[in-house]
């Protein structure tokens, strides 16, 4: 007989693979992605220029859809492995190794390889085309709160590991969570170091365009990608911090463990998952092209 | 923005060029920022690498630009286009006073007339 919990995470499992066959059966058809590019259109205050820019921007949206609901299937399959194979599945924690994984690897890996292999736009060799004069950054493309989060969770949880070390020598924690911890610093660190390697390869990436427009809907997807990388390297570098905090919670704090204590470690992804939606899909002003930016910032950039 | 118009007159190159100047004189590029590496400039342009390595070049050789080793290509601190117009200038004025074997302090005393007589030009 299946106890409740486990009945759940199979039921949940299910349900995501479901959902994943569903999209890339629907994503077969011609106008599949229409709705999603217009939703995206009036989010990012980007006009199409042309039918044919649509048509691009359709078949990009279509792309990233197909390679995340592969990714999901990919990761339903693992997931339903370890599910079978060990007692994981009647935990608590399983659907939320299941969601860090999604959000690590299928979300930033399926962002960075439709990225890195495929171009929105192909200007034909007598069209105008346009470039940026200067490099962009990262900076340029992710606000300042999820450009910096990765790194100041990760020194966060560096110094949580030292804490919870000299905890240890105080009043001795359990092998178990401590050697969990410090892998999960070892994961974060891999983590964060693979995601500015990324980074860097989508930034080395050519733009053709042949008007701003074109630039403008490319740096969109680029940006979109660029803040998933960070989210990826921030839930990374959350994990080892939730898992510190619940250490030094369950040693000096509390008295015997607690549903605080057991799930405390996961709660900073779903908080996180807001922070960084908070930016998709938006370009930053100086990114627009002239004619759309707002009046308000033409005003303030116009000299008194 | 630079813009390369493959049906214009203009070579390539001199499109490049000049978008870069202008680029500085608006303000788009400040001193101290980074271009685009030479390949993905080419690339983003549709222009061959060797248009951008050479457009790089006279503008390092005018010192609008500096190439830092691996770091990049950066808009060299005085990259100001008419300062540096104002240096080429001076560089020929200067060479054409040794030309002539003139002294250079009765060089310089005829600048500086010359600068403070008003609109000398029309005169």
């Amino acid at each position: 007989m299946l106890d409740w919990i486990t009945t759940f995470n199979g039921g949940v499992l299910c349900g995501i693979a479901v959902v994943a066959a569903i999209a890339l059966a629907a994503s077969q058809r011609k106008d599949f992605g229409e709705t999603a590019s217009y939703r995206a259109s009036v989010r990012a205050r980007l006009p199409f220029g042309s039918e044919a820019m649509a048509v691009s921007i359709r078949r990009r949206t279509r792309t990233l859809l197909r390679a995340n609901m592969w990714g999901l299937l990919a990761t339903v399959a693992v997931a339903t492995a370890v599910f079978v194979s060990t007692p994981l599945s009647s935990s608590p924690q399983f659907l939320w190794l299941v969601t860090l994984s999604i959000f690590l690897v299928v979300l930033t890996a399926g962002s960075v390889a439709v990225g890195l292999r495929e171009r929105l736009f192909h200007p034909a060799p007598t069209a105008m085309r346009v470039a940026r004069a200067r490099a962009l950054g990262v900076a340029d493309y992710v606000g300042r709160a999820r450009r910096l989060a990765p790194l100041l969770l990760l020194i966060a949880a560096a110094a949580s590991c030292v804490a919870i070390a000299v905890s240890d020598a105080m009043r001795p924690v359990n092998f178990v969570p401590l050697t969990l911890t410090y892998a999960a610093l070892a994961f974060a660190v891999v983590a964060t170091i693979g995601g500015r390697y990324a980074e860097r390869l989508v930034l080395a990436q050519p733009q053709p365009a042949s008007d701003t427009l074109e630039l403008a809907w490319d740096d969109l997807f680029r940006a979109d990608t660029l803040s998933v990388l960070r989210m990826g390297a921030a839930t990374a570098a959350w994990l080892p911090l939730g898992l510190a905090v619940t250490i030094l919670a369950d040693a000096w704090l509390l008295q015997g463990p607690t549903d605080f204590a057991a799930l405390f470690h996961w709660w900073g992804i779903p908080a996180l998952q807001v922070l960084y939606s908070l930016g998709q899909g938006r370009l930053p002003d100086p990114l627009y092209p002239d004619f759309l930016r707002p009046m308000a910032q033409v005003a303030e950039e116009q000299p008194a | 923005m630079i813009v390369i118009d493959p049906s214009s007159p203009v070579p390539p190159f001199e499109q490049l060029r000049s978008g870069l100047v202008d680029a500085v004189a608006s303000g788009e590029l400040s001193a101290g920022e980074r271009l685009p590496t030479v390949r993905r400039l080419a690339e983003d342009l549709g222009v061959a690498p060797g248009t951008v390595a050479r457009a790089y070049r006279e503008l390092e050789a005018s010192g609008m630009i500096e190439t830092r080793g691996r770091n990049g290509t950066f808009v060299a601190f005085d990259a100001d286009p008419a300062r540096q117009q104002l240096q080429r200038a001076a560089a020929a004025f200067a060479a054409q006073v040794r030309d002539l074997r003139l002294d250079a302090d009765e060089a310089l005393a005829i600048v500086t007339a010359a600068l403070r007589t008003p609109d000398s030009s029309t005169a």
